[in-house]
């Protein structure tokens, strides 16, 4: 801390002395009282006269305070709390980054977060002088400055803060703040870096601000407390794709980020159905509500989930939506030349009215449709088609040709050096080893017969996953692995099972139509593909891509309220349109409309991340450099220095009442 | 007496003592025939004994019928019946003017010297005044005369503190004035050396004097009542002590207490009635103390 004057007159602090003198000179006279004799009171007097010292001292040490405070008072102080800020000359180049993330939507104290970051920032702006140059950053999944580069129209900035509103998106810190470096890159003078925010540990738990040393970083932190608030943190079907009148889980993850538990109505409305149910959520705990409906029809049908609750933290999250694509077949990718090469796979298929076979060419293109699942038989690991089905999303069950490496063979590599042997020559029984799995679930007991039954002739001789990279459905009485369900975040099924005529007769017997069905219908898209296009988080712009050729006039969008969208055509790959939104919409579902038909739906969705209002500790804080953390007075203070004097004559008055009251004391006793 | 008005003896007074009967335990003796039988012979109506002549006895006493049959000298002794004489000795020094309640020591000291002068002259006996300080400012002799009475009052109405305090001083001067033995009454603030003043009385003592010592304090000398500090200045030297009242309360009541210890304890060994007085209750009250 450093102290400036604005009166700098040192010779009055001379009068800091006059108490002394007076005290020196002016000695209390107390009253004469006439007394018949003091021949007792001089032996009783000295023991007074050692008391009185320590008063006298008492008066004079709370005189000769008074005396300097009134003193200094006229000297005018001023406080700085940092001495780099005693350079009166230097531009001041400040930066403003205002989080206006979606957690700043949260209401404290009759205003949101936002709302008060915008004041502080104002406040900042107010105490910038004419030669200060300014700017603000905003601080959401896409930050982005209000002027391109430092200005001094300080007065459109306070406008713009002004009339702000708070976005629905996530937070990009690292990114605003390397934008608030650049925009200081070429400024002058001081640099400052204000972050306006409530420093929401979501946001900020990751960001690792690297600012040059010639930029001062000061956090204002806007929260004031961590509000409850509980929000529907996720929607997903299992299957990600439904069939008609299949049964499909709806599974809502509902999130307390409270420290009490809530009892809470959950909402769901699955296309026209409504159906609702009471949680209980733990505090700071995450429950998954199952909802079971079924498609009545091909297309999407729109899933929103909400909470019925009337206070809580932040209101946006607490609905949230989810597209479910309900088509009239599953689609089952097939290389071109396996149609004619495998009969008994193809009639197998055709065998199940609800299986399109979707023949794969040797290449796929970015236009091209994705199956549901792709059978990749005698395809080597390094066929292209494989790697981008497995990007797409598709299930693929792969047979690796003999031959094949098995380091290249996912979920085998590290088992065994060496390549994938063929062995022939004698018969080889297979036999069920998880009869759990959902492909071999309808199998436990024998009203649907063995699937494993039959016998292979040639076969691979493949080592067992190890570390438990995959999941053996089903094995040969040596114990190789036949099929195998192997772990990732991607779904690939391990294909060890011959289905040529003279390799084994297992696509002859009755039980593999059905097991078939039920290995496809069980291990189709989890994840992934069937939501692109569908699902957005907030701050995205809405995109989607429609088979065919669509003239953009004639392709509408909606929000829920029908009111239209601005839409805009993209280029399109192949034989499809695209279509999305100049900016981010809202949060909400959207339907897109081609003259009157329904084409489907696109929704966007509350970040979860924003939903965990817990903040920044002041040590977390300063971890990320913050210089100070403070509100915007107290950094005017800093900039500006705190005039003192009314602290001085409360001093001032303060040591003169406790001076009257110590004689007061005194004189009573 | 009725017609005359005394600042300290008013009528209203003269009724009230008119009610009191004093023990001949303080008056003793006197050398008129009185009331007061003496063990000591004198000169008197009622005859005692006969004892032989002596030379230097008054020849006046010889009787001369029986030298003239017996060829000797006898003297006639008679049964000695005195009035008693009271030495009233009132204390007049400065310290005497401190005041209680617009009544200073002195005032309330000679309200009882009047008193008393007039109940000893009531029954006929003789009283003397004397007035001192550190010296002897007045010194009227025993008298039972209205007359004397009146002259004694004249003195308490003239008299006003004075100089510092001397009894000790005062009394080894008394003693030459003082011709028969009698009550010695001493009206003092006793602000002095205990050890002095009770050497000064011993010769009272050894004569046969009865001694009677009245202790006039105010309450404020006894418990120091004033507040805060203050510049106490000593009346009589005009000494002056910075003190604070409330910080030496306790001590100086203390250091008070065990002066008037001293002075009792040492009135109690010579045999000497000592009575301490406050001057906010009546005077009075001391005789109720005599008369038990």
């Amino acid at each position: 801390m450093t102290l400036r004057f604005v009166n700098l007159f040192w010779p009055l602090l001379a009068l800091g002395a006059v108490p002394l003198l007076v005290h020196l000179f002016a000695r209390t006279r107390p009253p004469a009282l006439r007394f018949s004799s003091v021949l007792f009171l001089r032996r009783v007097a000295r023991h007074t006269m050692r008391m009185r010292k320590p008063r006298d001292l008492l008066v004079l040490l709370l005189r000769t305070l008074a005396a300097l405070a009134l003193v200094f008072m006229v000297l005018r102080p001023i406080l700085f709390a940092d001495a780099r800020w005693l350079s009166p000359g230097a531009r001041r180049n400040v930066v403003l980054v205002v989080d206006r993330s979606a957690s700043m939507a949260c209401n404290e104290g009759g205003r949101t977060r936002f709302a008060a970051a915008c004041a502080e920032a104002s406040e900042v702006l107010n105490g910038l002088t004419a030669a200060d140059t300014a700017n603000v950053v905003w601080l959401d999944a896409r930050p982005r400055p209000v002027f391109p580069d430092m200005g001094v129209n300080r007065g459109f900035l306070r406008e713009t803060l002004r009339k702000a509103r708070v976005s629905t998106q996530a937070g990009a810190a690292d990114e605003a703040l390397r934008m608030a470096v650049r925009l200081l890159a070429r400024a002058e003078g001081r640099k400052e870096v204000h972050v306006l925010s409530d420093f929401q540990e979501a946001t900020w738990r990751s960001c690792a601000p690297d600012l040059p040393p010639d930029v001062a970083f000061y956090a204002i932190a806007i929260a004031q407390g961590e509000p409850a608030n509980v929000a529907v943190a996720d929607v997903r079907t299992k299957p990600v794709t439904g069939l008609p009148g299949e049964p499909v889980d709806v599974l809502i993850d509902v999130a307390n980020h409270g420290d009490v538990p809530r009892r809470l109505d959950l909402f769901l409305s699955f296309g026209g159905a409504r159906r609702r149910r009471d949680v209980l959520v733990p505090a700071r705990e995450t429950v998954t509500a199952l909802f079971r409906q079924s498609p009545a029809a091909r297309g999407e049908v729109l899933v929103t989930a909400a909470l019925d609750i009337d206070e809580d933290g932040l209101t946006d999250d607490n609905r949230r939506y989810h597209v479910l694509p309900v088509r009239e077949h599953l689609a089952v990718g097939l290389p071109e030349e396996h149609i004619t090469a495998m009969p008994e796979l193809v009639r197998a298929l055709r065998a199940l009215d609800w299986v399109q076979i979707l023949p794969l060419p040797a290449s796929l293109d970015a236009a091209s449709e994705a199956p549901d699942v792709a059978f990749l038989l005698d395809v080597p690991a390094h066929d292209a088609r494989r790697r981008q089905l497995l990007e797409r999303g598709t299930t693929v069950l792969w047979q690796p040709p003999a031959g094949t490496s098995l380091a290249s063979i996912d979920g085998l590599a590290g088992a065994e050096d060496g390549a994938a042997a063929l062995q022939s020559g004698r018969d080889f029984r297979l036999r069920v080893v998880d009869r759990d799995d959902p492909a071999l679930h309808l199998f436990r007991d024998a009203r649907y017969g063995d699937p494993a039954a039959g016998t292979v002739r040639e076969r691979l001789n493949l080592p067992r996953p190890r570390g438990g990279a995959g999941a053996v459905l089903m094995e040969y009485e040596d114990g190789v692995p036949a099929v195998v369900r192997l772990k990732g975040a991607r779904q690939q099924i391990l294909w060890n099972l011959p289905l040529g005529a003279e390799r084994g007769d297992v696509a002859r017997q009755v039980t593999f139509v059905p097991f078939i069905g039920e290995l496809l219908r069980s291990h189709r898209l989890r994840a992934g593909r069937a939501l692109a296009g569908l699902a957005f988080t907030a701050g995205d712009r809405l995109q989607r891509r429609f088979p065919g050729v669509h003239p953009v006039e004639e392709i509408r969008l909606h929000d829920s309220s029908h009111a239209a969208v601005d839409l805009q055509a993209a280029a399109g790959a192949g034989a499809a349109s695209v279509f999305l939104t100049p900016d981010a919409p809202p949060l909400g579902a959207y339907t897109w409309h081609e003259k009157a038909a329904v084409l489907g739906y696109s929704v966007v969705n509350f970040p979860p991340a924003e939903s965990d209002l817990r903040t920044l500790g002041r040590d977390r804080i300063e971890s990320l450099g913050a210089r100070g953390i403070a509100d915007a007075a107290t950094l005017h203070i800093l900039h500006n220095g705190r005039e003192i004097w009314h602290i001085l004559l409360a001093v001032a008055a303060l040591s003169l009442f406790t001076e009257a009251l110590a004689l007061f004391a005194f004189e009573r006793r | 007496m009725s017609g005359t008005r005394f600042k300290y003896l008013r009528p209203e007074d003269i009724r009230r003592l008119q009610s009191y009967e004093f023990a001949p335990r303080i008056f003793a003796e006197g050398y008129l025939s009185g009331r007061h039988r003496s063990r000591h012979r004198g000169s008197s109506i009622e005859f005692r004994d006969y004892r032989q002549y002596v030379p230097g006895d008054d020849l006046a006493l010889v009787d001369w019928r029986v030298f003239a049959r017996t060829d000797r000298h006898y003297l006639r002794t008679f049964e000695q019946e005195t009035n008693m004489e009271c030495h009233i000795f009132l204390d007049s020094s400065a310290s005497m003017g401190f005041r209680h309640n617009d009544l200073s020591k002195l005032e309330y000291a000679s309200f009882f010297a009047a008193a008393l002068a007039w109940l000893v002259v009531r029954h006929g006996d003789r009283v003397s005044l004397q007035v001192f300080d550190d010296q002897i400012r007045h010194f009227s002799p025993p008298g039972s005369t209205q007359r004397h009475l009146h002259t004694l009052m004249h003195v308490l109405e003239d008299n006003a503190p004075g100089n510092p305090t001397s009894i000790a001083n005062a009394l080894r001067r008394s003693h030459p004035l003082l011709t028969r033995r009698g009550t010695l009454v001493v009206v003092s603030d006793f602000l002095d050396d205990a050890g002095a003043v009770f050497s000064a009385l011993s010769p009272y003592l050894h004569r046969g004097f009865r001694i009677h010592l009245v202790h006039l304090l105010t309450p404020g000398e006894l418990d120091l009542r004033s507040a805060g500090l203050h510049t106490f200045i000593d009346m009589e030297t005009g000494e002056r002590v910075v003190a604070h009242a409330g910080q030496i309360r306790e001590a100086y009541r203390q250091a008070m207490q065990d002066h008037i210890g001293g002075l009792r304890a040492a009135a109690a060994r010579r045999r000497v009635d000592y009575c301490l007085a406050t001057i906010d209750t009546h005077h009075y009250r001391l005789f109720d103390r005599f008369s038990q």
